[in-house]
């Protein structure tokens, strides 16, 4: 970006298979190419648009990308991932990534058409919401058929948990946005006409075929989804007593009915939609046609949104969360760090830590739409109040101070996503030991909350949080969509996305193999934090999880003591061959894995 | 034995038309006899969201009895129901 300058590489068969894309691809780059103790939001970092090897071919839900770089909220290697239409786009201009480093002098977006790439001046959009961004430069361009991933005017003002927009897809975690923002480079438009090729059509179209039906069978992916979305799983949550609500404080909504996917259906969505080669559509685009928040028009909410704006900040109203969810949107940030800071500025608020004044006068109680939205609006322009809780809730905690650092509900500095570390053993020990923190894509709830595995034990988690962090990687490597985890495997890597990477690709792997890749991309991701100084004692729940049972409903009394935490760490460091004292993968696990750089990093 | 109350959660709703039904449940009766007694009440698209039709197995959810949670692929569904039983069939799926 600082000399508009661009170059291509090919990608080679040995990164192809040791790394197999997305995932992968980000995690290599980042490790090798941003040394540590680099600003986030400075020069130095950089920032990857990464599809997996499915991008651009009918594998179903092939329509998914990830973005990595060094997050500003965690100071660590980041992931996060959109559905749509980006990935395959990018695929089809030749590109399986695309690394965007310096940072531009004024506003620019970047055209990326097949092979020939420009630098162009964004100050016409610097400022505008992701929507209208994308609606001017496809009229700009005279191309209506171009993927573009922008950033709002969140990402622009460095908000910590800026997201990146394409379509009205988010890759919303971790503060990716604001390295855009940091960069100066307001979007990224591609637009390609090459073909992707596999190696025998007919064995392809025979195991997608076969996928295919088995994902219209499954219950799930083939009834549940579509009917609801992921907002069906608010009501479970709450039957379970694990819906985090007023920031966590318990976890039962006494107003979960009117917030409930089951409502939402009924009353708001008017379309199901699906992204690119995906027959589950589980996207509902709503319309609010009455009351305060008439005319809103959302792709959404999802659940995680219901939980962050909804039954987490006290409110009841599913009409106000899609105003919300909108509003996140085009301000381009992440609804779920959004809704969490909110919250925390509420608990804040309601406990006199907070004055009124310092809330620019909002009358901040839980339940009180009206300030929500006028809060979220400050948050996405660093506006009054927003400038001090666009830092995420840890950083605004540190500067209020009183106490407050006990409500920052936290996990490695991201705020924790719509399900219960309290309620899940195996759940709550995979965020703990996770990359990223308080995200819900490492460690996954899934099995746990449809009883695979029973919650409440702790025998056997160590176990179900490797198996289910591999699962992820392995998903993420291949940009599949999370919908299809019950399809591919919820606790493991599984002959499921080996028999798609192969078909795909011709690499003719076998599953430990897959495995390995699964644990090679682990372990560069831990590489990288424990290069920034992360170390076991940082492998930590949130305060509030740690010290503060459940208090009520019918997960009452379940939380996550420290010595418990640790006990579980024990077995799960022993598993994973990292040393129990630092965290820091062993010599001969990064030997094993094929990571000399790192072997070499930290055993000279 | 008596009457159970059977609430849906999530998409069965839809399939059931209501969020909630009493089952008469005779004498031994468990909770496997209450999901085949549901299918035939409410037909075959409600079956088709707790069933895979290909296998004809039961998805993975949770049953909730009370408070107590029975896993459709892990736990007992020969628990024995009770007249008063609150049962609480929880949505099998993915993602979120």
């Amino acid at each position: 970006m600082t000399n508009r300058k661009y170059s291509g590489m090919p990608l080679t068969k040995e990164i192809a298979r040791l790394y197999l894309g997305g995932n992968g691809f980000g995690a290599k780059i980042l490790y090798d190419e941003v040394k540590p103790g680099i600003d986030p939001l400075g020069p130095e970092n950089k920032f990857v648009f990464a599809a997996g090897p499915i991008q651009g071919t009918m594998v179903p839900t092939a329509g998914r990308s990830g973005v990595f770089t060094k997050s500003p909220a965690t100071g660590y290697f980041f992931d996060a991932y959109g559905g749509g239409s980006f990935g395959p786009e990018m695929k089809y201009a030749g590109w399986d990534a695309v690394i965007v480093e310096g940072q531009a002098k004024t506003p620019t977006y970047v055209t990326v058409f097949d092979d020939t790439v420009e630098f162009k001046d964004a100050s016409h959009i610097w400022g505008k919401g992701t929507f209208e961004v994308q609606e001017i430069l496809k009229k700009d361009l005279a191309e209506p058929k171009v993927q573009i991933a922008c950033i709002g005017p969140a990402g622009e003002k460095l908000v910590r948990f800026a997201c990146t927009i394409w379509g009205a897809r988010a890759a919303g975690r971790g503060g990716n946005g604001a390295v855009l923002g940091s960069k100066k480079l307001k979007a990224l438009v591609v637009r390609g006409t090459k073909d992707i090729e596999v190696p025998n059509i007919e064995e392809f179209q025979k195991v997608i075929s076969d996928q295919y039906s088995r994902i219209k069978a499954n219950p799930g992916t083939g009834k549940a989804l579509p009917t609801l979305g992921t907002p069906g799983v608010t009501t479970t949550n709450n039957q379970l007593g694990i819906l985090g609500t007023r920031n966590w404080q318990t976890e039962v909504f006494e107003e979960v009915e009117k917030i409930s996917g089951e409502v939402m259906r009924s009353r708001l969505v008017v379309k199901d939609k699906g992204c690119m080669a995906c027959p589950i559509y589980c996207t509902k685009l709503t319309y609010v046609k009455t009351g305060p928040y008439a005319g809103t028009f959302d792709e959404g909410p999802e659940y995680e949104t219901i939980f962050a704006f909804g039954s987490n900040c006290g409110v009841a109203s599913l009409e106000m969360i899609a105003k919300a969810d909108r509003m996140s949107d085009e301000l381009g940030v992440d609804t779920i760090s959004a809704g969490a800071v909110i919250s925390f500025a509420m608990e804040c608020y309601e406990k006199g830590i907070l004055s009124k004044e310092e809330v620019d006068g909002l009358d901040l109680r839980f339940g009180n739409e009206t300030a929500l939205l006028q809060l979220l609006e400050k948050l996405g322009k660093r506006e009054g109040v927003g400038n001090l809780l666009a830092e995420g809730a840890v950083r605004a905690a540190k500067k209020i101070g009183k106490g407050s650092e006990k409500y920052a509900v936290t996990i490695k500095n991201l705020e924790n996503a719509g399900h219960s570390p309290r309620g899940m053993k195996g759940y709550c020990l995979g965020m703990a030991t996770s990359t990223r923190g308080g995200s819900h894509q490492d460690g996954r709830p899934t099995a746990e909350r449809i009883g695979k595995s029973d919650r409440k034990v702790l025998e056997g988690k160590p176990e179900y949080a490797i198996g289910t962090q591999r699962a992820t990687t392995m998903q993420d490597s291949m940009c599949v969509c999370r919908m299809t985890e019950g399809i591919y495997g919820l606790m493991e890597v599984t002959n499921e996305h080996l028999n798609i990477i192969n078909v795909v690709t011709g690499m003719n792997l076998k599953l430990p193999e897959l495995v390995d890749i699964s644990d090679r991309i682990w372990n560069l991701e831990r590489s990288f934090n424990c290069r920034e100084g992360h170390r076991r004692e940082h492998d930590v729940q949130a305060i509030r999880f740690m010290t503060e049972p459940i208090p009520d409903g019918p997960s009452k009394g379940m939380y996550s003591p420290s010595e418990e935490l640790e006990m579980l760490k024990d077995k799960y460091y022993d598993l994973r061959g990292w040393d129990k004292k630092s965290g820091i993968p062993t010599k001969e696990t990064l030997q094993r894995l094929g990571l000399t750089q790192q072997t070499k990093d930290f055993y000279k | 034995m008596g009457k159970v109350k059977v609430k849906f959660f999530a998409h069965l709703r839809q399939a059931a038309g209501t969020n909630e039904t009493d089952m008469e449940m005779g004498e031994g009766e468990t909770v496997a006899d209450l999901i085949e007694r549901l299918g035939e009440k409410f037909g075959q698209d409600f079956t088709d969201r707790i069933k895979d039709p290909t296998t004809g197995m039961l998805a993975p959810f949770l049953i909730m009895v009370g408070r107590e949670e029975i896993s459709t692929v892990r736990g007992d569904l020969k628990h024995k129901l009770s007249n008063g039983d609150i049962v609480s069939l929880l949505e099998p799926v993915g993602g979120g």
